[in-house]
């Protein structure tokens, strides 16, 4: 998210909102164009009334309070039409290579419906209120390359605004948060007449745009290792670079302090209802709270302060706070590592050449090497390969079911690697060492992906889940976060072992604000009045 | 409408999965398809007519016998398994003539071991050449890519690069891609109450 926007602050973009055609009850039609120096983009936003019955976050809904897409260029009314026949259908609609994404969101009733009465009354919302939920709205998809018809990735890959992965999906979400403010400001003036105000600039940066994330994130993971490899390969050498620094300047260690304190607060007001992350939670406040009694007696100095107290954390802490302070640890260096952004995307359509000519001696020494996890996992267990991956006939959409409740093994995807990996490993044992690999793929085919796994984790070390993913205490919800935290996502709420909501660009600046405010904020942005 | 090339790309793998092929086999014919298409060649159609084929016909053999050095220049051969044999092994210079079904699925994998050099391919002794980024523009109209069955040798040359086309989205083909949906629908779970709880992970109220 701040990658964006810092790039969009740097070229310096307009903004328009050519379209508000809504109606009294909040019914049509709304579009947000941005320019940059080459191109256009519009957000076309179609509002509906959705009855309250058939509000569903979840993949299986059919209907939404609103749907949008994200137009390449400007659109002319002929495109207005032709997606108002589509893009509320969402995945039974078809769009086409001018548009980049297709999305819906259901509005938080409660919030949004407070909000109105607030505003048409001439009042404020309260931010204690507001903190409550963070959102007016939460978008349940936001599907973009090539999806039900989109514009495929290579259409924009190349254009040095969306450099990085998932440009346009969140430059979409990005604008939605705009269209949600509008639509509350609309019904309040509809509602209120003359005593109904806008919303408070200060309290409209507290509301960002909820998200509703579900297992389709979690194939992603595994079917784009070259791409997930980018990712964490940034953030590990952000790390790298970071507690290699030899000293420390004032400026760093009091931005740091303060990062602490930031972060003690968001972890006090991160809400969750649900057991595993009410206890990790617990568990982050306890270690932060830890933390910062450490930094107190031990203040940031001598050679390589972060690589001393990195080593530190890692020793005494769980891994939640772990992962917390990395990210702190890096924050106030972005001239040393913000260049990493762009390394974060790579082209997965082309295929990863096998090396034919690896012996298989060398193919299971490799295999040691990286998933000596998935040999000593005994997949004759039930409870190892409890879960299945399969797509419903339904919505085409991934779900997760029972091996031995329901009759959905004909239908298994491949998302299983380490039990594939481990079942290789077991046939290679019994053909002579200097087999190459093109000779044994001759004769077993269903081998070829988890070959190609292996011989790209040799370059390519972070692209593996290094986790048995179907068994029966897999949780989904740690790779739907894990994909998620990469966006810039905080506050991660489960609400199943599924699926899970998050809220993005709370606290980040709206378009026309850009130009004043550091798209920087909106990382620790944690409310001190909540 | 014109489908983009990644959904055509997953269409292509389920459909292959569907039609009882392995995962890692169907992976590889959603690149040919892919390759194809993006290069401005009827790869669904190709795919769609050996899926047919070997539903009727059943799978054709690994090409063991190519491993062995002593291909059979009779015995009919499968375009992805020799395709991907070529590209995992770098056979760059074939000289032996293949018997294939459907001899355009193995022009991606002969494009992958291209490299960064051209190789001549010969369908019926029509040569079409190929690198890694395309096939010969002049080649794309013509009938050699069409056959159902022909004769295929290759060889790697010095020949400067083709002029190649890029696509960004597949032909419209609409009987090959219902042909394809036919066999993708086979990798689907029938719908039921208890996925749709279950698996889907619904059931809770999102009303907050």
């Amino acid at each position: 998210m701040r990658v964006l926007l810092r790039r969009i602050k740097q070229q310096n973009w307009r903004f328009k909102r050519p379209i508000f055609r809504i109606d009294d009850n909040g019914v049509g039609v709304a579009t947000y164009s941005v320019s940059g120096p080459e191109r256009s983009y519009t957000l076309i936003a179609f509002a509906h009334d959705l009855p309250a019955e058939q509000r569903s976050d979840r993949v299986i809904a059919d209907a939404w309070d609103s749907t949008f897409t994200l137009f390449d260029g400007i659109p002319t009314e002929d495109d207005i039409t032709r997606l108002s026949r589509n893009v509320p259908l969402q995945e039974a609609g078809r769009i086409s290579e001018s548009e980049l994404t297709l999305s819906r969101a259901n509005r938080s009733v409660r919030m949004f419906e407070y909000v109105v009465d607030c505003l048409s009354k001439g009042k404020q919302p309260n931010t204690e209120t507001l903190e409550e939920v963070g959102y007016l709205m939460r978008t349940t998809a936001v599907y973009g390359s090539g999806k039900f018809g989109a514009a495929d990735r290579s259409v924009w890959a190349d254009r040095p605004e969306f450099a990085g992965s998932f440009r346009p999906e969140l430059l979409a979400v990005w604008l939605i948060r705009s269209f949600t403010i509008d639509l509350v400001e609309h019904l309040a003036q509809v509602r209120g007449g003359e005593n109904a105000v806008a919303i408070d600039s200060e309290i409209k940066r507290r509301i960002g745009v909820g998200n509703s994330t579900g297992l389709g994130m979690a194939p992603f993971l595994m079917n784009h290792p070259r791409l997930i490899h980018t990712w964490v390969h940034a953030r590990e050498k952000a790390l790298a670079i970071v507690r290699s620094v030899l000293s420390i300047e004032n400026v760093e260690a009091e931005e740091f302090n303060k990062l602490v304190k930031s972060a003690q607060r968001n972890a006090r007001y991160w809400r969750s209802d649900h057991p595993l992350q009410v206890e990790k939670l617990a568990q982050l406040r306890h270690d932060l709270d830890r933390f910062s009694e450490y930094l107190s007696a031990n203040p940031l100095s001598g050679r390589q302060p972060w690589n001393t107290l990195y080593g530190w954390v890692e020793t005494n802490l769980g891994l939640e706070a772990q992962e917390q302070i990395i990210s702190l640890i890096i924050e106030p260096y972005g001239e040393l590592i913000d260049h990493l952004a762009d390394t974060m995307q790579t082209d997965e359509t082309r295929l990863y050449a096998i090396d034919g000519a690896m012996s298989v001696a060398d193919l299971m020494l490799a295999i040691e090497k990286d998933y000596q996890w998935a040999i000593d996992t005994d997949f004759n267990q039930e409870n190892a390969i409890a879960r299945v991956w399969y797509v419903s006939a339904e919505k085409l959409e991934p779900r997760l079911g029972e091996r031995f409740d329901e009759p959905i093994e004909p239908f298994e995807q491949p998302l299983a690697p380490g039990r594939e990996v481990a079942d290789m490993y077991q046939t290679l044992q019994s053909l002579p060492e200097k087999t190459t690999v093109a000779a044994m793929l001759c004769s077993h085919d269903k081998f070829r992906s988890a070959v190609r796994r292996v011989q790209m984790l040799q370059t390519f070390p972070y692209a593996e889940v290094r986790d048995n993913t179907i068994s029966s205490d897999m949780l989904a919800i740690d790779l739907l976060r894990c994909k998620l935290s990469f966006f810039g996502a905080t506050r991660f709420d489960p609400r199943s072992d599924r699926w899970v909501r998050i809220t993005m660009y709370k606290g980040a600046p709206y378009p026309d604000e850009l130009e004043h405010f550091d798209p920087d904020v909106l990382a620790y942005f944690f409310d001190d009045a909540a | 409408m014109k489908w983009p090339l990644g959904e055509l790309r997953a269409l292509a793998i389920k459909a292959t999965r569907g039609a009882g092929f392995s995962w890692s086999f169907a992976e590889e014919a959603g690149y040919a398809t892919q390759w194809l298409e993006s290069h401005g060649v009827a790869g669904v159609s190709q795919l769609a007519n050996y899926l047919q084929w070997a539903e009727v016909n059943g799978r054709l053999s690994a090409p063991l016998d190519m491993l062995e050095g002593k291909p059979d220049e009779l015995s009919l051969k499968c375009p992805i398994a020799v395709g991907c044999f070529i590209a995992d092994s770098q056979a760059a210079a074939g000289n032996a003539r293949l018997r294939v079904c459907q001899p355009t699925l193995l022009l991606p994998f002969l494009a992958l071991t291209a490299g960064a050099q051209t190789i001549v391919c010969s369908i019926n002794n029509v040569p079409i050449a190929l690198c890694a980024d395309g096939i010969d523009q002049a080649a794309l109209n013509l009938p050699e890519l069409g056959l159902a069955e022909a004769s295929l040798s290759w060889q790697l040359t010095q020949d400067a690069a083709p002029m190649c086309i890029s696509k960004s989205r597949a032909s419209n083909d609409k009987q090959s891609i219902q042909i394809l949906k036919g066999f993708a629908d086979k990798t689907y779970a029938p719908a039921t109450e208890a996925s749709r709880l279950g698996g889907a992970g619904a059931g809770t109220t999102d009303n907050d």
